[in-house]
């Protein structure tokens, strides 16, 4: 009896040891995640200033050179980009977009970090553009007409192809007659 | 009241010399610029003015000439003339720049929105450090000084006095759209980058084209 249950227990063991090896084994083809860092970033039109968006895991941090403005915890399905055109001619602002569950949202912010007259680091576009225009869809923020002028364009149902200028000091959307491909 | 005459009197001279230039220019040609289809492009530097597009007020980036070190013709270059070549998609708005079959700079331009640029062969004729630029009227006029790193072209169509040109902008950033009177706009980063390398190679702060130093093929279609 001794001797089959010692039998029976070297017999476990031995299970117990291969399904560790096992699991050793699919844990040296498979290494846990870690997090990889990503950076996006876009020369300044002087060429002296970079501005970036480094995403590690959730976690995004806003730079320009070696100056973090802010950081963010990513939400699902969340992504912080930098477009091609970001900075204002003049090197004082740029805008990022802002990606979450296919919506877009724009956010604008000063080269140094300093915060707006009303406080806060970014000004969003999207959402006052909606409350100022609920019939139009904003398609996109496609770059600097000037200096402090951003040019947005909207569509509604009539009108495929409306173009606005968003004045970042004022924060006046201001309707153009032309449109801006 | 004698300078309110002066000021008519000045007003009356330069509306008069545009308006000349105007009726003088070849029949027929589009201008890029107000100053084009009148006289040829100038090398000009204008450090402490202010600039003007859509509207607003413009910064000027000042230049100076004498801190800068000239990418200047290497003898031997010439002869990668005929393998540079330089595509402008109107379409997609962006300027694609080889050198046989190897791409040297890829990047998003701005053609022209409020002028139209002629799709064509080209081949570049001078090229300048910088130039004025000044045209359209009413909210569309812009005065732009210290244009950098102009590089003219034309054809058998579009004359040299036409004034179409590749140049970096400092006035704008919305690249890969429409957003230029007829020209080819660039960062100014790539428009340096370009300038260095186009035909003909670089010999001060004008250079023109000769037997030996012949210009960079552009195609715009």
């Amino acid at each position: 009896m001794i001797g089959v249950l010692v039998g029976w227990g070297m017999e476990r063991k031995q299970k117990v040891q291969d399904k560790q090896e096992d699991t050793l084994e699919i844990m040296a083809v498979e290494p846990l995640p870690t997090p990889t860092a990503r950076v996006m970033e876009q020369v300044s039109p002087d060429g002296r200033m970079m501005v970036s968006v480094n995403i590690k895991g959730e976690q995004a941090g806003i730079w320009v050179g070696d100056l973090m403005l802010m950081t963010k915890r990513l939400e699902p399905e969340e992504e912080l980009l930098v477009p091609f055109n970001a900075w204002s001619p003049d090197n004082k602002y740029f805008f990022l977009e802002r990606k979450i569950a296919g919506e877009s949202e724009f956010w604008v912010m000063k080269a140094t970090g300093e915060p707006f007259v009303e406080g806060g680091i970014y000004r969003v576009i999207a959402e006052p553009f909606t409350l100022a225009y609920p019939e139009l869809t904003l398609v996109s923020v496609t770059g600097w007409a000037s200096p402090t002028l951003l040019i947005i364009n909207a569509k509604s149902e009539n009108e495929p192809k409306i173009s606005f200028w968003y004045e970042v000091p004022s924060k006046q959307f201001i309707r153009l007659s032309s449109y801006f491909y | 009241m004698k300078n309110k005459w002066r000021y008519l009197g000045g007003l009356l001279i330069v509306v008069l010399g545009v308006g000349l230039g105007y009726l003088s220019r070849p029949k027929g040609v589009e201008c890029a610029n107000l100053g084009s289809c009148s006289d040829l492009p100038k090398m000009v530097v204008n450090n402490g003015e202010t600039g003007v597009f859509a509207g607003q007020e413009i910064e000027v980036p000042e230049i100076s000439l004498g801190d800068e070190q000239l990418t200047t013709k290497v003898l031997g270059e010439v002869a990668n003339v005929q393998a540079k070549q330089i595509y402008v998609s109107l379409e997609k708005q962006l300027l694609t720049a080889y050198e046989g079959e190897t791409v040297y700079l890829e990047t998003p331009i701005s053609t022209g929105k409020w002028g139209r640029t002629p799709p064509g062969e080209y081949t570049i004729w001078v090229k300048m450090r910088a130039t004025r630029m000044e045209g359209g009227t009413g909210a569309d006029y812009y005065n732009l000084p210290n244009v950098p790193y102009v590089m003219f072209f034309y054809n058998d169509k579009i004359p040299k006095i036409a004034g179409y040109s590749l140049h970096g902008a400092y006035w704008h950033n919305n690249f890969g759209h429409a957003m230029s009177h007829g020209c080819v706009n660039m960062r100014q980063i790539d428009a340096e980058k370009l300038y260095n390398w186009v035909s003909p190679l670089t010999t001060g702060t004008v250079t023109y084209t000769d037997a030996e130093n012949t210009g960079t093929k552009v195609t715009i279609f």
